[in-house]
């Protein structure tokens, strides 16, 4: 029995119903080994975020199943897998300090222990000295990172991020893909990393995985076995960069096309 | 889905009615303070006539309150609105004015001008003008202060500024000031009314009240509160087959 | 910049004081009394116990009302809010009676519930308690989605998210919502008072004005001015307050 870490079988999403129904995701399959940093990219709108809510658990499968680390997914399961979302959505009534906590205090752990592995994440994310400022006084990028630790703190082995920097512009971009690289290196998690960037792809990932256009399907699935740390400008990253797009584009001009039919 | 919520809110209404017939039939409840919904429907014919009177006097006084007050209040909005100085210095004022009870007002203007026609409009038109200024006024202050600097940079004069943008960016919070307007003046009519007047729907509402001909009050409340709601149905199918077409 | 406004504001004010004052030589003071007669009575009331006792009434019907809008407001409002199925059900129901304008159940209330405080009271609890209600269900309604996804990938139960991510995130619109009921709910008990009470502020207006006591009548007058501002103020400063956490 060959036992992936986190397997995707047969995953089938549909939205609405009879006339109206919206095919999101059709008998996606994959897997993804433990410690991976395993993206997954394609055109806007083909399903890649619904996946990943799939597989966090805060959606419901048409059909198919989602395995993860032996248990089968049935809805949010905090101590296994964290999950950080493309708005920092942090709680702007609460300090920085109380936000990355925040997780812990569901799960109702004690204050000091709260405190010390909160202020643990927030160092390791470059945000030391910040515990006790408001969301509202963060840049966007502070207020990125302040959600990765977040998600952090709850020690989970699986971390699934849906285009975290996409608001973000191209330099804090760059940064933030840098400290992510050196954080993922320390905490040895199992990253699933939903990007539009082919830049991001080629920079971040073990291994990449691109989506068709929807119905969303695995259209191709690409090793990277560049060394880290890696140069945005090398030869071998704009080779991945190159490959990717050779698969995207047909799958983002369908998308584009879609899209404008939809306009009454 | 959709069935479920119908079914909640049919039976909710039957409900209600069914327990209001069974309290009074039963003789829970004084049927001189709460008549039976049987009473009610009945005596809607008793008062026809003079009901159908004062219905169209308030509508006619409301009428002309809202031409008056919504007409004077689109204007005064619209100057004050884009006139930072004026705004600065009149906002608290038209505020002040908007945020108390109007009506500790009446007596002073039927002191002035009477019981009857005259004191009713001059108090629905005060009622109607604040809000009015104070939203449109507001619409105004919100127009993205880029189409003005962009009509400005191509040589607009004032008036062109006035007539090609900043009035027609107001164009949705004057249909606001519209739809509210009327509520307003209505609701105007009706205090100036209840309060001292010697015809006209608030007026027959108090007498009635003070007669104790409850089944009457109830039959002319619903038939008043209806009106109010089919005007507020209307003027928002209105505004939304108009809003279809500017946004 | 802002002395320029505040300057002129002043003018404008004690041109009016000034046009009041003026008015009194041209007009019988049974029309205007000017404020050299209205300003000492505003002081002098206070002493009178009559006075007082009006006040209180007043008082005490609006705590009582904004008490029992408030409490049901909220309660229907996060009720609602929450329940979808109800909110579908009921809120086009709550927002017909919403349209309809309060003072038109006045008589009926009058006839249920007499010349005293009760009618009053119900009069400006349904004035205050539509938008108390129809706010804070809006609030709940427009409470960013993330930021309840966020808390359920955490694994929060339906109750905490409620408690930690609804409500904190609800509260400035529920404030303001508050603010606009207390408001109404003065005007509502003043306007209660004026058109049939027997004890209160809005009763002393109304019967200083049909006795030709003009003195009085702009002094109570402008007593009312003075509270509905405060309580507007209040409220404004309440709801920016809550927002700058």
């Amino acid at each position: 029995m060959c036992s992936h870490f986190i397997d995707v079988q047969n995953v089938t999403k549909i939205y609405g119903s009879k006339g109206n129904a919206i095919i999101a995701l059709k008998d996606v399959n994959f897997w993804v080994n433990k410690g991976e940093f395993f993206t997954i990219i394609g055109p806007s709108g083909c399903g890649k975020s619904t996946l990943l809510n799939l597989i966090a658990g805060l959606d419901k499968l048409s059909s198919g199943k989602i395995v993860l680390d032996g248990i089968e997914v049935n809805g949010p399961c905090p101590d296994r897998v964290a999950v950080v979302f493309q708005d920092p959505a942090l709680y702007n009534w609460r300090t920085l300090l109380s936000n990355v906590e925040f997780g812990l205090e569901i799960r109702g752990v004690s204050k000091r222990e709260r405190r010390e592995k909160a202020l643990k994440y927030i160092r390791l994310v470059g945000l030391a000295g910040f515990e006790d400022k408001y969301p509202i006084q963060l840049s966007g990028g502070m207020k990125q990172r302040a959600s990765i630790a977040r998600a952090l703190c709850l020690e989970t082995e699986i971390l699934l991020m849906d285009e975290p920097f996409g608001a973000l512009d191209e330099q804090t971009r760059l940064l933030l893909g840098l400290e992510l690289t050196r954080i993922w290196e320390e905490t040895k998690k199992t990253i699933i990393f939903v990007t539009h960037s082919l830049l991001e792809a080629a920079l971040l990932s073990d291994r990449i995985l691109i989506m068709s256009a929807r119905p969303g399907r695995v259209k191709n699935i690409v090793d990277v076995d560049i060394p880290r740390p890696r140069d945005p400008n090398s030869r071998e990253v704009n080779s991945i960069k190159a490959t990717i797009w050779e698969e995207i584009k047909d799958e983002a001009r369908k998308m584009m096309e879609a899209s404008l039919q939809i306009v009454p | 889905m959709q069935t479920r919520v119908l079914l909640i809110q049919v039976g909710t209404i039957i409900a209600v009615i069914v327990l209001w017939e069974v309290l009074v039939s039963g003789g829970f409840a004084d049927p001189l303070f709460l008549p039976s919904p049987s009473t009610i429907i009945s005596s809607f014919s008793k008062i026809q006539n003079v009901a159908l009177n004062s219905l169209l006097e308030t509508f006619f006084k409301t009428l002309i309150a809202f031409s008056i007050g919504a007409g004077l209040g689109i204007l005064i909005g619209i100057v004050i609105g884009s006139r930072p100085l004026l705004h600065e210095v009149l906002h608290p004022y038209v505020f002040g004015l908007y945020s108390i009870p109007r009506i500790i007002f009446l007596p002073l203007i039927v002191l002035f001008l009477g019981i009857g026609f005259n004191s009713n409009i001059f108090y629905a038109v005060l009622h109607t003008i604040l809000p009015v200024i104070m939203i449109v006024e507001g619409g105004v202050r919100n127009i993205d202060k880029r189409l003005i600097l962009y009509a400005f940079s191509l040589g607009a004069t004032r008036k062109q500024l006035y007539s090609k943008v900043i009035i027609p960016a107001a164009i949705p919070s004057i249909m606001a000031a519209l739809r509210l307007g009327i509520i307003f003046s209505l609701l105007g009519t009706l205090i100036a009314e209840m309060y001292l007047s010697l015809s006209g729907v608030g007026f027959l509402m108090q007498k009635l009240s003070y007669a104790f001909k409850s089944a009457e009050v109830f039959a002319l409340t619903v038939v008043v509160a209806s009106l109010a709601i089919v005007i507020v149905l209307v003027l928002s199918e209105i505004n939304k087959k108009v809003g279809e077409k500017w946004l | 910049m802002y002395h320029k406004t505040f300057v002129l504001r002043s003018l404008i004010l004690g041109f009016i004081l000034m046009m009041w004052e003026f008015s009194s030589s041209y007009i019988p003071q049974t029309f205007i009394a000017p404020p050299s007669k209205v300003f000492p009575l505003l002081l002098a009331i206070w002493i009178n116990t009559d006075f007082l006792g009006h006040l209180y009434v007043t008082f005490i019907a609006i705590l009582l009302t904004f008490g029992l809008a408030a409490v049901s407001g909220l309660l229907l409002g996060f009720a609602l809010g929450v329940w979808k199925l109800l909110r579908d059900a009921y809120e086009p129901i709550l927002s017909m009676f919403y349209a309809v304008p309060t003072v038109v159940w006045y008589p009926l209330l009058l006839l249920f519930l007499g010349l005293d405080i009760m009618s009053k009271v119900a009069f400006a609890y349904l004035l205050s308690f539509f938008p108390i209600t129809l706010t804070t269900v809006s609030a709940v309604v427009h409470v960013d989605k993330v930021l309840v996804k966020v808390a359920q990938s955490m694994g929060a139960s339906k109750l905490t998210v409620f408690y930690k991510v609804i409500i904190p995130a609800s509260l400035p619109t529920i404030l303001s919502g508050l603010g606009t009921g207390l408001a109404l709910c003065v005007t509502g008990v003043i306007v209660g008072e004026m058109l049939g009470g027997i004890r209160g502020l809005g009763v002393l207006i109304a019967s200083a004005a049909t006795l030709f006591e003009t003195a009085h009548y702009f002094a109570y007058t402008i007593v009312v001015i003075i509270i509905a501002l405060v309580v507007n103020y209040v409220g404004k400063l309440l709801e920016r307050l809550s927002r700058g956490v």
